[in-house]
């Protein structure tokens, strides 16, 4: 069953030649499995970014207590001292509505944040650091619970709890797309080589009868079936590369007060997608050729 | 050579092929096998080359017990014959040298080796200058000489041709078995299986009758020829 050098340089070659006399069928396998493979590289990186953002907001393990109005300074430390009286609480820092105002100077300018400090629509608040982030949500209801506090607008708690509902879903919207894409990526593969192997299956048909081992008959159209994956995810990651550039940057431009990072393409999906399309190439392969295979001569041409 | 032993072949669909038969071919013979349509003739060359195994018997082919041959070792044994179609089996797209090469490049011959010894065989079989051709720019006598010649390439012991003429005119079908009869002069045993009767007269050779499966004669007309 072995291959000597002069074969395999000769198969590799037939591989690449058998690609480019059918290249009808070549294109639209490789266009087929580029869609595919763009949309579970969407899925994918939606995910990723999903996470990313899940990972920031737990890192934080904060709370903003909110106060519902300006008291006077006696009342602020009655407030404080109830804070930090709360067992889970390991640190409590004051930051003004001015304060506040000025974190986003760099973002709104120097000049609207001083119209703004005019009349601040903001309000003074309590950055609470928790030690255990499995008792954050009772903590949470403590601090909500002092009189003259108030949970921000987008609450931390139901923030975390809605994000991580929604990358429970694109997570299993990922989990289907990757399964349903690698049945649909062997399938499509493996129908590209049936097609190109019925073409080729007189000279199959020769190749037995002059006493080509089943190895020999095999490695073109693996080749074939790898050149074609690897092709094609190689230009999905081009596409998703583009894609997500585009999407990032406008999402940066609508969500620049909010400190979100977004995923793009990154080493690690280059090179799952390059085995992808090579292991999708190789079993297609394999398991398109399997019939020829076990057929004899005339049983060859006649199938 | 080739040694048949009470073979016998049934297909799956319980239709004998063939029947008993033994019979044996020494190194350097040249032999017909002739007998109606259905007879059992190819059904005889397919046990040969290994692409039907028989039901039952002894079947010797190049000092290999076929019954003993495992099939990973099926493609080695094949090497060592050469098989000729009716249909020609040429690769349209692959020029007269391509398709004689493909043979030596399954063995897993050097770009060397091929380039030598392509050009040596296509002059035996008398189409040299027809090295760049394809097959549909030639004649179906020129094909059949092409297939001979992909038969030839890897110095075969045996040769095998299944109706070699099936497919070509009548006054090009006796220069093709007098090729094979030159190769068989250098020592390759040819076995050639057919039914024109007129070729087997003139080329007065060992011929072996097959009707319903069962060899009904077998006689050397060359023998026969000598002792009138």
């Amino acid at each position: 069953m072995k291959l000597n050098l002069n074969s395999f340089v000769y198969l590799i070659k037939e591989g690449f030649k058998s690609i480019w006399n059918n290249w009808i069928i070549s294109l639209a396998t490789t266009v087929v499995l580029i869609c595919c493979l763009v949309l579970t590289g969407s899925t994918v990186l939606l995910s990723n970014s999903a996470n990313k953002i899940l990972d920031k907001i737990k890192s934080q393990n904060t709370i903003t207590a909110y106060l519902t109005k300006d008291f006077h300074e006696e009342d602020y430390k009655k407030i404080e001292k109830k804070i930090n009286d709360i067992p889970n609480v390991t640190n409590v820092e004051f930051c003004s509505k001015d304060q506040q105002i000025e974190k986003y100077s760099s973002k709104i300018g120097k000049d609207f944040v001083d119209v703004l400090k005019e009349n601040n629509p903001l309000r003074d608040s309590y950055i609470i650091k928790v030690k255990d982030l499995n008792k954050y949500d009772e903590t949470a209801d403590t601090i909500y619970a002092l009189q003259g506090v108030e949970p921000p607008l987008i609450n931390t708690k139901d923030t975390v709890k809605k994000v991580s509902n929604f990358i429970n879903i694109i997570c299993t919207i990922k989990i289907l797309l990757i399964v349903a894409f690698a049945f649909l990526a062997l399938f499509i593969i493996s129908n590209t080589i049936k097609i190109t192997m019925y073409g080729r299956r007189l000279e199959i048909s020769i190749m037995k009868s002059v006493g080509a081992t089943n190895l020999f008959i095999r490695v073109p159209f693996i080749v074939e079936g790898i050149v074609i994956g690897v092709i094609s995810s190689l230009i999905s990651l081009g596409v998703l590369k583009i894609l997500s550039d585009i999407i990032l940057n406008l999402l940066r431009k609508m969500l620049q007060l909010m400190p979100i990072s977004f995923e793009g393409v990154d080493t690690a999906m280059v090179v799952c997608f390059v085995l992808a399309g090579f292991f999708s190439g190789f079993i297609g392969g394999v398991i398109s050729i399997r019939k020829y295979l076990h057929k004899e001569g005339g049983e060859v041409v006649a199938l | 050579m080739i040694e048949f032993k009470n073979i016998c072949k049934k297909y799956s669909n319980e239709i004998s092929a063939v029947r008993n038969i033994s019979f044996s071919v020494d190194k350097g013979e040249f032999v017909f096998i002739v007998g109606p349509s259905g007879a059992g003739k190819s059904t005889i060359l397919k046990l040969i080359t290994c692409e039907e195994t028989p039901t039952s018997g002894k079947l010797t082919v190049n000092n290999v017990d076929i019954f003993s041959l495992k099939r990973r070792q099926i493609p080695y044994f094949r090497r060592t014959m050469g098989i000729v179609f009716q249909d020609f089996r040429l690769i349209d797209k692959m020029t007269v040298f391509d398709n004689v090469a493909f043979a030596m490049h399954v063995t897993g011959a050097s770009q060397k080796a091929i380039r030598a010894r392509v050009p040596y065989v296509l002059d035996l079989v008398d189409l040299k200058n027809k090295a760049k051709a394809l097959p549909t720019e030639l004649s179906g006598g020129e094909q059949q000489r092409v297939g001979l010649a992909r038969a030839l390439v890897n110095n075969p012991d045996l040769l095998v041709a299944d109706e070699p003429t099936g497919n070509i005119d009548p006054s090009l079908s006796f220069e093709i078995i007098k090729l094979l009869a030159k190769i068989n002069s250098c020592g390759t045993t040819v076995l050639i299986v057919t039914h024109e009767h007129n070729l087997v007269k003139k080329f007065k050779k060992r011929v072996i009758a097959i009707d319903s499966g069962r060899v009904i004669s077998d006689m050397n007309l060359e023998v026969l020829k000598n002792e009138a």
